[in-house]
């Protein structure tokens, strides 16, 4: 009775602890996967910011991210800090290509969030709203831990 | 016999004579050289200048000899580099008073606002202070600093917003080099630092030049 048990109960755990596992690093929606979203703590007099992630597309389809939006803040667009010039200036991009059972990765230096008009100062002990506009996935809504650097730091 | 054991043990008496001698020469001229660093100076990048500062009065570079100082120009409307920049010159300061023991007597962070329009002394001291309360910041006119930039090679322009852009029109951002220019105690320019080199390797240059007997 006891063998029964654990036998039957033994793939239900493993996907119990799975789902859990997946859930605690990463928001999942339809194809497009986020990884270690973090948006850089400024200083309060700051009215910008810079959100970073890793959109990992699982689908079998191409996908692009569009754009941005969060209730704290006038503005969220995709920008890159691009080598120019013999320095470094920012541009704009319309799109962000994440490609099939690909990865795209938003980082300090490189692609990010370009996060404008902060409604309030940046916290350590808040999650900043944000929703990421794709082109075929739904919105996604995530809250997101703000810190001074990369966690990877 | 007796004599010839003399003469082999007085032959062995000069033999280490002249050896200890020898080292003990080598060890003092050693001792006396001046520890020079490997860095080379930059003559043509640099020198002193003199602008508004977050201390309330017009700051020198000058006013630091003595000490290594990381110069970094940077805007405070600036979403990635330049609290990157800051955050890492920071990091740094802390992990050498914390290992090293520097304090602000051995080490300073300068930075030096690109954008006088937005950011002016009041704004730019609340900003800096929140990555360092030593790090001093200047700005300027555009004259004041036109002429600053040219000293040390930096290169400013502001970036034209794509058409239609959701940005709003007073966060416009800047191309510049976002560099640390890293100064010895004679307030002389010794090394550009890039934006990808490691925290390490930029830490063993500043000890180097804070051990340098100048």
């Amino acid at each position: 009775m006891k063998l029964f048990n654990l036998t039957l109960f033994r793939p239900a755990l493993i996907t119990f602890i799975i789902v859990i596992l997946l859930n605690l690093s990463s928001w999942t929606y339809a194809d497009i996967i986020i990884e270690s979203p973090w948006v850089r703590l400024v200083p309060p007099v700051s009215k910008m910011t810079a959100g970073y992630l890793v959109l990992s597309n699982t689908g079998k389809n191409d996908d692009q991210l569009i754009g941005g939006s969060s209730p704290e803040a006038d503005s969220v667009t995709i920008h890159e800090t691009v080598s120019k010039g013999g320095g470094v200036g920012m541009e704009e991009r319309s799109f962000l290509s994440i490609p099939a059972n690909g990865k795209t990765t938003l980082q300090p230096g490189g692609i990010h969030l370009m996060i404008t008009g902060l409604k309030q100062p940046t916290n350590a002990n808040r999650l900043f709203p944000l929703i990421l506009h794709f082109k075929n996935s739904k919105p996604i809504t995530i809250n997101v831990p703000m810190a001074l650097d990369s966690p990877k730091q | 016999m007796n004599v010839k054991n003399n003469k082999g043990s007085s032959t062995i008496k000069i033999i280490l004579a002249v050896i200890i001698t020898s080292i003990a020469a080598v060890t003092l001229y050693t001792m006396f050289q001046p520890n020079i660093s490997k860095l080379k100076v930059f003559d043509s990048i640099g020198g002193d200048f003199e602008l508004p500062s977050t201390l309330g009065m017009p700051g020198k570079i000058s006013d630091h000899l003595g000490k290594v100082i990381m110069v970094n120009f940077g805007y405070t409307s600036c979403p990635d580099i330049c609290p990157m920049m800051l955050t890492r010159m920071s990091r740094i300061t802390k992990k050498l008073n914390k290992d090293e023991g520097y304090d602000n007597t051995q080490l300073q962070t300068l930075f030096i606002s690109i954008d006088p329009d937005r950011d002016n002394i009041k704004h730019l001291t609340e900003y800096l202070k929140f990555f360092n309360p030593n790090i001093i910041g200047f700005t300027g006119s555009k004259e004041e600093l036109k002429t600053v930039f040219h000293q040390f090679g930096i290169y400013t322009k502001r970036d034209t917003p794509k058409e239609n852009s959701a940005a709003e029109s007073d966060s416009y951002t800047f191309t510049h080099n976002d560099r640390i220019y890293l100064l010895d105690k004679l307030g002389r320019v010794r090394k550009l630092i890039g934006t990808y080199v490691s925290d390490e390797s930029i830490m063993v240059d500043i000890i180097d030049l804070v051990e340098e007997d100048l």
